[in-house]
């Protein structure tokens, strides 16, 4: 049961960031980003080496309530979701916080006039 | 006078009484401006005033920054992290869900500003890496000064 709500949990957030209605922001370390959820959460995307079993740096996502304590954690350790998706949520994140898409439209509008 | 005395002791008695009743009308005022000046001090802590000091700090964490204080900056952005979960902890009631989100996200902000400042000294970042600190700095700063705005337009609308 508690997995289950975990996965959801995932996917939610997953489906959310394909939509762009997750307000990710960048933070002062290059490998996290955060967002803010309904003014009583947190989420938090990074990349830890203690989120895979082979201790190589792979995606977290963290869900922290008001009072911030920590109340769930998806890894590849938890298995619960596949890594693809892992990597998949963290590059959508990374691309809305840093605003990719809107650069790279602006670069193509000044290569347009090359 | 004794004579006087038995004669009048009723009369002399309401005076004393009346005495009396006045000095505990006076010293009662007295003890209720006390309370009122006690109230007051409480009140002015208001969630104008606790933004203003949030402010104030975030914009000592750009300049300490800015100065390659780290050790400093460090200790503000640690202050400023409890500031914020006691503003979302004792306000919360009084405030927008987006100001909430902006405090939720800005305490999150300063947890990573201060591990950046733990792992590394701020003289030994990298170009890159000290330029997205001072930002997220900046960005910390310009966040409380738009939540201290809002907090101090929501005071002026109840008066």
């Amino acid at each position: 049961m508690e997995d289950e709500k975990a996965v959801q949990f995932f996917e939610e957030v997953l489906n959310k960031t394909r939509q762009h209605r997750i307000r990710w922001e960048p933070t002062a370390s290059d490998s996290e980003f955060v967002a803010p959820v309904g003014g009583q959460f947190t989420l938090t995307l990074r990349l830890s080496t203690g989120a895979s079993w082979e201790g190589i740096v792979r995606p977290e996502l963290v869900l922290k309530d008001s009072a911030n304590r920590e109340i769930l954690s998806v890894n590849e350790k938890t298995g619960l979701v596949s890594p693809t998706d892992l990597d998949s949520v963290y590059e959508l994140a990374r691309r809305d916080a840093l605003r990719v898409d809107e650069k790279v439209d602006e670069v193509l509008g000044q290569l347009s006039k090359l | 006078m004794g004579d006087f005395l038995a004669r009048n002791w009723g009369s002399l008695a309401s005076v004393v009484g009346l005495i009396f009743s006045f000095l505990a009308y006076v010293f009662s005022r007295r003890a209720s401006k006390a309370a009122k000046e006690a109230r007051d001090l409480v009140l002015s802590q208001s969630l104008g005033e606790d933004m203003n000091q949030g402010n104030r700090t975030a914009s000592e964490i750009v300049t300490y920054v800015s100065m390659e204080r780290g050790d400093v900056a460090l200790l503000r952005a640690g202050e400023l992290q409890n500031r914020t979960s006691h503003i979302l902890a004792r306000w919360s009631a009084k405030l927008s869900e987006q100001s909430k989100n902006n405090l939720l996200a800005m305490r999150e902000q300063l947890r990573a500003i201060t591990e950046v400042l733990t792992k590394t000294p701020l003289n030994t970042l990298g170009a890159h890496d000290k330029a997205r600190l001072a930002q997220t700095c900046q960005r910390v700063n310009a966040t409380y000064s738009e939540e201290y705005g809002a907090a101090v337009r929501a005071a002026d609308r109840q008066v």
